[in-house]
């Protein structure tokens, strides 16, 4: 989903394909000012977007294959209490999952 | 004369990317995650709801490209041999942004971005959490992925038969 708003951004304004010879400061700002462009225009006009070439329900193009590897470190970050949230969660889906399969005579 | 324009458009522009940047107009348009009501696209669909109700947004690093100065170009070089910046993007259920932090050299993770963000004035409400892939910590405001789970896509193709 937020691969998708990236594609829209980097669709709608083509300034961001390429380095700018403006200084580093200006630079930085461009995509923030950009975004607050994007927000007002999907405030004022919704339907004022570009065209998509791809129909990928889930969002689009998966960059974020090559991520795994960055985050190795930062695990130890992870305490009980979030994987407590993560798994009770991730328990709800798969209860529900299963009785969805059970209901619909899959199992 | 000609010169001249080009200074003058130059100025401009400017004028304008620090006019949107920065508050008023910034954050008049750029609001903070969990500030607005829960988006219909998870109240209304059934494979969401009842989970991803606390779920106020994804979050993710892109790479914009970038034209540093020589004596810091190779700080800005990403693991995919470019040179650009890491900016840190929030966005809500309606493809609006609610968050960005530009500038980062490219070689930066971000994860590392985040912890930036969070010091700076990333704000998440308590109880509430940001959508992550595996680059970022996992932490009760960041919900990530399961390493070295390979999610079913196809059985959630499928699943949209309800």
């Amino acid at each position: 989903m937020i691969e998708r708003a990236f594609g829209v951004l980097k669709k709608q304004f083509q300034i961001l394909l390429l380095p700018t010879r403006y200084p580093l400061d200006i630079q930085a700002c461009i995509p923030v000012a950009l975004c607050v462009v994007h927000n007002f225009i999907m405030l004022c006009h919704p339907s004022d977007q570009p065209i998509h070439d791809d129909d990928d329900p889930m969002g689009g193009s998966n960059e974020g294959d090559g991520s795994g590897d960055e985050g190795e470190d930062e695990d130890e970050d992870e305490d009980d209490g979030d994987v407590n949230m993560r798994n009770r969660i991730a328990h709800q889906m798969w209860d529900d999952y299963v009785e969805l399969l059970h209901a619909r005579g899959l199992v | 004369m000609e010169m001249m324009e080009t200074d003058n458009i130059t100025s401009y522009f400017r004028k304008m990317v620090e006019t949107l940047s920065e508050p008023p107009i910034y954050t008049m348009f750029v609001k903070p995650p969990g500030i607005d009501p829960l988006s219909s696209k998870i109240r209304l669909n059934r494979k969401l709801y009842p989970y991803f109700k606390d779920a106020i947004g994804a979050i993710d690093g892109s790479h914009i490209p970038i034209a540093p100065p020589a004596r810091l170009a190779s700080a800005y070089r990403t693991r995919k041999g470019f040179i650009s910046q890491n900016c840190l993007f929030a966005c809500d259920f309606d493809l609006r942004f609610t968050y960005a932090l530009t500038g980062w050299e490219g070689s930066a993770s971000d994860a590392r971005i985040f912890g930036d963000a969070c010091m700076r004035n990333l704000e998440i409400p308590e109880g509430q959490y940001l959508l992550g892939d595996l680059g970022f910590p996992s932490k009760p405001s960041l919900l990530v992925p399961y390493r070295g789970v390979r999610y079913h896509l196809a059985e959630w193709g499928r699943a949209n038969v309800q």
